[in-house]
């Protein structure tokens, strides 16, 4: 069973509590959770069903590599399918659905196909239904639409507006972790344009969690100062919520920024596609964990480690009461520290 | 996306600026031509790994077609040209020899 905790979580402010609705279910949520953690919060492990047997699924990760958990977000015309649970910011009135079910998330029809598995091989559809003839219009085709897809496609016309943008550094950083604010730092200080992005609504990454001292403040401090210090100069651009896209030739990229997915109240364009040129790009952005893989890493409730670690230590949420950790790196000694 | 700079208006420009031409130094060979000349003209190109020199025209600029040596494999560019001229001038020759000792591109070296 997965609780919030009576303490901790560094991004979520207890004080601020929000509601949003999961299945059309109000639950409650803190301000800087993310739709999985206050969702893990609620003991809701399970937040999807695989794509072809619907299998149950379950929340994976805790950031941008989540693959598990997608989720039809918003009414009418900001609706949108297939948003990562992990990346949506929860905000009062959030109104999610889980993916690829049908009657419910919990009991599924679908799930039969996964009885036929071993009938249901790659290519099986399309050798499949070509007899007999007329059955294809009115019987294979109606049926197999119904079931393709993960998520619906929306069908009012989309009601925000989106913006492109042009920019030019002599520096751009992609990341805001401790290496990214160096690196701008370092950059700024001689002289450079420089453009900081991260794409969390926070800046210094897990440094904070890892702990340890730098230039004697505590790492948490030391990332406040150098945020300050780069907010202070004049030569640097630092956005959150904003996604190193992609890195092509002479020095273009793309960034992605999004500007009120966490707040629809705001006014202006919902998302910002910056088309950088620069003339140096420095990504710096970090490492996602790889997965062990063992039969039956896919059913709801197992995750990365590292995601377990970042669901407590940053939301103050635990994914279990009884837990087994199995890790290949130093997140275990996180772990172990618990 | 690729930067390249007009020789004719010195602009400094992006790729979606320009419109890509092929290859450069091409001599026609129309109507009463043999046979062979004419495939020639129309169907053998260089297409290298390394070194091309290429026709390119400033389509959302001045609207002049130049020349430009360009590395097709890491994308370099090594200079633009005009394009009335036969083959690639000294300084763009010195360029390439300095960066690819050893280039060569049909009869060009």
């Amino acid at each position: 069973m997965s609780t919030r905790l009576t303490h901790g979580g560094r991004r979520i402010d207890r004080s601020k509590p929000v509601t949003f609705s999961f299945n059309g279910k109000s639950l409650k949520g803190f301000q800087g959770d993310t739709l999985a953690s206050a969702l893990l919060a609620n003991d809701q492990m399970m937040m999807g069903r695989s794509f072809k047997y619907h299998r149950p699924r379950g929340v994976v990760a805790s950031g941008a590599e989540e693959p598990n958990a997608l989720m039809n977000m918003g009414e009418g015309g900001k609706f949108e399918p297939n948003q990562r649970a992990t990346t949506t910011e929860v905000f009062d009135g959030l109104a999610a659905k889980s993916q690829n079910h049908w009657p419910n998330l919990e009991f599924d029809i679908g799930v039969i196909n996964n009885s036929f598995a071993r009938f249901l091989p790659a290519g099986f559809y399309y050798k499949t239904f070509l007899f007999p003839r007329f059955a294809w219009k009115h019987i294979y085709e109606p049926f197999i639409r119904q079931s393709a897809g993960l998520g619906q496609a929306p069908k009012a016309r989309d009601a925000d507006t989106y913006e492109h943008f042009y920019f030019f550094a002599d520096v751009a950083v992609i990341g805001g972790g401790l290496a990214g604010l160096q690196a701008a730092k370092t950059a700024a200080l001689s002289g450079a344009k420089v453009l900081l992005m991260e794409q969390d609504p926070f800046w210094g990454g897990r440094a904070a969690v890892d702990g340890g001292e730098l230039d004697g403040a505590p790492a948490a401090e030391y990332v406040a100062r150098l945020v300050a210090e780069l907010e202070a100069m004049e030569n640097v651009t630092l956005r959150t919520r904003m996604m190193g896209a992609g890195v092509y030739d002479h020095g273009y990229l793309l960034g992605y920024e999004r500007l009120r997915d966490h707040a629809p109240e705001l006014e202006g364009p919902r998302h910002r596609l910056w088309k950088i040129r620069a003339s140096q790009i420095i990504t710096a952005s970090g490492a996602i964990e790889r997965p062990l893989s063992f039969a039956g890493n896919d059913i709801p409730g197992v995750m990365l480690a590292g995601a377990l670690r970042d669901y407590i230590a940053d939301y103050g949420v635990s994914a279990g009461d009884r837990v087994v950790v199995v890790t290949n790196n130093a997140i275990l000694s996180f772990c172990l520290g618990l | 996306m690729l930067i390249l700079e007009c020789p004719y208006c010195g602009v400094k420009g992006e790729e979606t600026e320009f419109h890509a031409g092929g290859e450069a130094h091409l001599k026609r060979f129309g109507p009463g031509s043999s046979d062979e000349d004419f495939e020639t003209y129309l169907f053998m190109r260089e297409n290298p790994k390394g070194v091309h020199l290429e026709r390119w025209r400033h389509a959302n600029g001045c609207g002049k077609w130049f020349h430009a040596a360009r590395c097709t494999m890491t994308l370099e560019v090594f200079g633009t040209y005009s394009a009335q001229t036969l083959e690639p001038p000294k300084e763009i020759k010195d360029i390439l020899t300095a960066k690819r000792p050893g280039w060569s591109w049909r009869n060009f070296k």
